[in-house]
């Protein structure tokens, strides 16, 4: 519980999006956010999903978890349940999510 | 977010440069001039007893001295508490609506605005207006590669030259072609010739660096400026590492920010500065966003464009990261393809 109440605010949370940014309602926007973070994580092999629109939940396939609050705590997060950080200039991370979005589309 | 214009926050101005490049001289001239007319001006000093405050001090201007040591020093504690001060000091006098800080030559501007950015409370109450950093032309070339000098040069939002009046005109243009080399975003002009009033006057348009649009509409292609011996602007080779990324149509907003949160956490360290402006979807106005190293500043509406349809933007200032693998992890994450140009001129038009 004590992620719910520590964490700071960070200029990505969802409360920082721009007013109006979307059609939708802030919980939808945070749903949103929560599929493309996991689908972010799922190339380091690590699932990532909305824990009551507060909080990010952190699972290997090993049975680690972490639940973590903002945005560098999901990245820090996942490399320490993989071992190894996200890199977004990654070639193999951007061929993972070109084929996501292939199949988005 | 907040909307530039309805913004109630107490806009923070920083003044930096390294020990003895005339940031004391040129608050004192702003001093005496009645720009700082309603500013706190904070000072902080390394130094044990604090010499600029007393220089500065005996006018209306309130001032306060953050003493002990660096800002830097005291990142997480120290500069908290001092601007929580200031936020108090503001509500129990409220004899100032703007705060000057000038910060020792030792300090790290990042610092400082890491601290304030990433606090709820101040960031909710203050806000980074614009961050000049002052160069000594005489001894630039001494201070170059410093990371200290480096640091200061990269968080500015104008770079001012001093004592261009000893200077030989070559250390001068040597000094301006430096600085442009490592912030090619921030206009450099010579610290005699712009009073620190016109620069507050003109803070918001330095920040949104309108100029770089340029970039985008294909003007000032390779060129960033820098001060000739004359005072004119000059061109000089574009840093290679410095590019521009255009993108058509609105961006997702959920998107790009996991994108950037993640290129500043994981290559932060390599990225000098992210700024541009951005189209969303489902929002008017555009949106700025500034990015120094790991930081973000949050992001602000700036008011809407008058041309639509105009497109978003984001300058890059990197040190070492492909600019086509950044357009394409940008493509694959955020789902719009980037148009890269291959960098955006300083403020050549910019006068004080």
């Amino acid at each position: 519980m004590c992620g719910l109440w520590s964490g700071m605010a960070h200029w990505s949370s969802p409360g920082r999006l721009p007013a109006g940014a979307t059609a939708v309602a802030p919980a939808a926007a945070r749903m949103a956010q929560a599929r493309t973070l996991a689908a972010f994580c799922a190339r380091a092999g690590i699932g990532a999903r909305d824990w009551m629109l507060s909080a990010w939940i952190l699972e290997d396939g090993a049975g680690g978890s972490l639940i973590v609050e903002t945005l560098p705590q999901v990245w820090e997060g996942v490399e320490r349940l993989s071992g190894r950080p996200i890199d977004p200039l990654d070639e193999a991370f951007i061929a993972g999510m070109e084929t996501c979005g292939a199949a988005r589309r | 977010m907040t909307a530039a214009g309805a913004d109630r926050r107490i806009p923070v101005h920083i003044v930096t440069g390294c020990l003895g490049s005339g940031k004391t001289t040129f608050l004192r001239r702003a001093q005496e001039s009645g720009a700082l007319a309603g500013a706190l001006l904070l000072v902080n000093e390394a130094a044990a007893f604090g010499v600029d405050d007393r220089l500065l001090r005996g006018d209306t201007t309130p001032v306060a001295l953050l003493a002990n040591g660096c800002l830097c020093c005291r990142m997480d504690r120290g500069v908290k508490e001092e601007l929580h001060r200031v936020l108090a000091l503001h509500r129990a006098r409220g004899d100032f609506d703007r705060v000057v800080l000038e910060l020792s030559g030792l300090a790290d501007p990042l610092a400082v605005i890491a601290t304030l950015v990433s606090d709820p409370y101040l960031d909710g109450q203050m806000r980074i207006a614009m961050v000049v950093t002052l160069v000594d032309c005489l001894h630039d070339a001494q201070s170059a590669g410093a990371v200290g000098h480096r640091r200061q040069i990269e968080a500015a939002d104008i770079v001012l030259l001093t004592k261009t009046d000893l200077a030989t005109p070559q250390d001068t243009a040597g000094a301006a072609a430096r600085a442009a080399a490592l912030q090619p975003l921030a206009p450099c002009l010579p610290a005699a010739e712009v009073t620190f009033d016109s620069l507050v006057a003109r803070a918001d348009r330095l920040r949104a660096d309108l100029l770089a649009r340029d970039a985008i509409a294909g003007a000032g292609k390779g060129r960033a400026g820098r001060i000739g011996a004359a005072g004119g602007f000059e061109c000089l080779p574009a840093d290679p590492e410095t590019f521009c990324l255009g993108m058509a149509g609105r961006l997702d907003w959920t998107r790009l920010a996991l994108w950037l949160s993640l290129l500043l956490h994981r290559h932060g360290e390599r990225i000098a500065r992210i700024k541009g402006f951005l189209h969303l979807e489902g929002v008017e106005a555009p949106v700025l966003i500034n990015c120094v190293r790991h930081i973000a500043y949050f992001p602000e509406h700036m008011p809407p464009d008058a041309e639509a349809g105009a497109a978003s933007f984001l300058v890059f200032i990197v040190e070492g990261l492909s600019a086509d693998r950044i357009a394409r992890s940008f493509a694959a994450c955020v789902g719009a393809h980037p148009v890269i140009t291959p960098t955006a001129r300083a403020a050549a038009d910019w006068k004080a």
